[in-house]
């Protein structure tokens, strides 16, 4: 039943000695398992294991707001934030650190990072949403009004004369906007 | 595709919160969604400064309503609508691109060398001078020594931002001496000065087909860009904006440009005012009247004003005391004399008129000195040898700026930026000063010499090196953006 990708989990060296795992299941239906101080980063899961004292280890959490594409993607941020947490306690390595996230979203789509900040928002992933809101800021940094419906997928449903008082209201702000 | 991924409002705020205030408005145009969560209060605290509550705190007037609207409103109201703060001699804005602090130091905030010393100095009280922010600006009637300094804590400032201080004055309309003079304009950080002073010499009143390096700003000021300084974590302490060598001003202010990164914050001008009108000393009483003709003629003809200077020079010293004398001689005593009607006149024209440039006079004065006393001699000479021998600082000064600077500093002074050159002449100027006795002038209450100050028996004009009269000229003040 379960395809726990967890144990494969990228270039964990720390994997010797037996971890408690907790399985999470997406919204379509996939169970992971999951380390638990990787798990315990993601505050919904956090929560939901202190405040219910009846569930065990072998209790799977259902999260019905997260599919399988987006848990990937979380799953890969926390563990390599674990790791490094893990390596240097006090301090991150702050380059290893942005040069890890920058390469982590160069490869994620508009789509992709959509899910996953709907996802880090559910799972209550505040380091996790920081980042990905923050990219997400610089895709729609000085593009038009028409670029961020697109980049949202967002229906205009002001009339053209309430979008018109706006454009006038705010002229100051359209002015330089980059060629979509 | 796949269906499209719907983020829930406080998502796109979020998202919003990390763009900028232009983002945003442009953001609200998006759809009603959008417009409720780039309008919320999350997004624009962000964008506002984190000590924004205490600092409009410090406000007296409006700090009650202005708490009262939402973190956009009271955003957009600080970008249009500077607050004065600090017992109001200081108003606080944000630029509106960056949400950057700007500041500016009103002029009774400055330190402006003998501004409390009525015939150099005059405040005007703003019902005179409607489009002041501030309650007084400094009027420049006339002054041998001009030194405005305005300081103001890098702690107050954005970090990791490029400011700029713009000085914003206006002339009165009769100005003498900014047109030939040109005045030191330097940014540096008071605990270092040697190591970050950068200055440069600017005539603030050049002369006609000469590039003018002011600008107006719309509201009855102008504003000269004085220097730049990048406030990297706000624990460098003061930052000292200065004027030396001038006769008059009306504002200095500073504004910050933000570097590459940061963008160009808003410029802010401070306003100090100050109207400066043509330089005469004190002890124009005698010779005022002659001296106020010759100065509305002097103005273009520096031969003229040597002649008078050097008269003056032969006559007052014996005649007046020192006090009087380093006045009269440096700045042409006409103006002196008609200070008094002659600075309200200024000040009203340099508030009718602020394009008019009274005053070029100061700035060239220590170019002159040095240069004079090499110039100067062949000038002077034929009046007084024996002055040149013992005032030569002082009378060269005088006779070298005024003779010199219609002629060639205009061309040379305007728009000179290079650092070395800047250094050297500061060099060259301080260093003039302290070989020359520091007189202390303001013992004498006649004015400023740092370089020539003799004795009082010197009547030499040997004063009018430092500073010779300068028009009429008003500080708004120094604005930091």
């Amino acid at each position: 039943m379960s395809s726990s990708i967890a144990s494969s989990s990228s270039s964990s060296s720390s994997s010797s000695k037996k971890e408690k795992k907790i399985s999470l299941k997406t919204s379509d239906g996939e169970v992971f398992e999951v380390e638990e101080p990787v798990a315990m980063q993601l505050e919904i899961v956090r929560s939901f294991f202190a405040d219910n004292e009846d569930v065990t280890e072998q209790t799977v959490m259902p999260l019905p707001n997260v599919s399988t594409a987006a848990m990937h993607g979380i799953l890969e941020y926390c563990r390599a934030h674990e790791e490094f947490r893990r390596r240097m306690p006090e301090a991150a390595p702050e380059e290893e650190v942005r040069a890890f996230e920058a390469g982590y979203v160069d490869r994620k789509s508009n789509e992709e990072l959509k899910e996953m900040i709907l996802a880090a928002n559910y799972l209550n992933i505040s380091k996790l949403l920081d980042f990905l809101t923050g990219v997400a800021a610089k895709r729609i940094e000085n593009k038009s009004v028409e670029y961020v419906r697109a980049f949202f997928g967002v229906e205009n449903d002001f009339t053209p004369e309430e979008e018109a008082n706006l454009r006038r209201e705010y002229e100051w702000a359209f002015e330089g906007v980059d060629e979509d | 595709m796949d269906i499209t991924v719907v983020l829930p409002e406080e998502c796109i705020s979020r998202i919003i919160s990390f763009t900028s205030p232009r983002d945003a408005c442009r953001s609200s145009v998006v759809s009603p969604a959008f417009k409720s969560a780039s309008d919320s209060d999350a997004v624009w605290e962000r964008f506002l400064p984190s000590d924004y509550q205490k600092i409009i705190s410090s406000s007296i007037s409006s700090s009650s309503t202005l708490f009262s609207l939402s973190k956009k409103d009271l955003y957009l109201y600080l970008c249009h609508n500077p607050v004065l703060i600090n017992n109001s001699t200081m108003s606080f804005s944000l630029d509106k691109e960056s949400g950057k602090k700007c500041y500016m130091v009103g002029a009774r905030r400055l330190s402006i060398a003998w501004g409390d010393t009525p015939p150099y100095w005059t405040w005007t009280d703003k019902r005179l001078l409607p489009e002041s922010r501030f309650a007084e600006v400094a009027e420049l009637n006339y002054v041998w020594w001009f030194d405005v300094k305005g300081r103001i804590e890098t702690k107050t400032l954005s970090s990791k931002t490029n400011y700029v201080a713009y000085l914003v004055f206006k002339f009165a309309e009769s100005r003498h001496g900014f047109e030939t003079r040109p005045i030191e304009l330097s940014v540096y950080l008071e605990v270092s000065e040697s190591k970050t002073r950068r200055s440069k010499r600017v005539l603030l009143d050049p002369p006609r087909n000469t590039p003018r390096l002011y600008q107006h700003r719309g509201d009855g000021w102008m504003e000269i860009e004085m220097g730049e300084f990048f406030n990297e974590l706000g624990d460098d302490g003061v930052v000292v904006c200065s004027l030396f060598d001038f006769h008059g001003f009306n504002t200095i202010e500073m504004n910050s440009k933000q570097t590459e990164i940061i963008r160009v914050l808003g410029q802010r001008s401070i306003a100090s005012s100050f109207l400066s009108r043509s330089s005469n000393p004190f002890k124009n009483g005698k010779e005022d009247v002659n001296d106020k003709a010759k100065k509305r003629v002097s103005c273009v003809s520096l031969s003229e004003f040597l002649d008078q200077k050097l008269h003056k020079n032969s006559v007052l010293p014996k005649t007046v005391q020192d006090k009087s004398n380093p006045f009269r001689i440096p700045l042409h005593s006409r103006n002196a004399g008609g200070s008094t009607d002659e600075k309200l006149e200024i000040k009203k024209e340099g508030e009718e008129e602020k394009n008019k440039v009274l005053d070029k006079v100061v700035f060239e004065q220590f170019k002159h000195s040095s240069t004079e006393k090499r110039d100067a001699p062949d000038e002077l000479e034929s009046p007084n040898e024996d002055r040149l021998k013992e005032s030569r600082k002082r009378r060269n000064p005088f006779a070298g700026s005024d003779d010199k600077l219609p002629t060639r500093r205009p061309f040379v002074v305007l728009g000179d930026d290079s650092k070395y050159k800047r250094k050297g002449r500061r060099e060259s100027l301080i260093s003039n000063k302290k070989t020359r006795p520091p007189y202390n002038h303001y013992a004498n209450g006649s004015g400023w010499w740092d370089c020539g100050m003799e004795g009082v028996d010197d009547e030499e004009v040997g004063y009018g090196e430092v500073w010779e009269g300068v028009g009429s000229t008003t500080f708004g003040g120094i604005e930091w953006h």
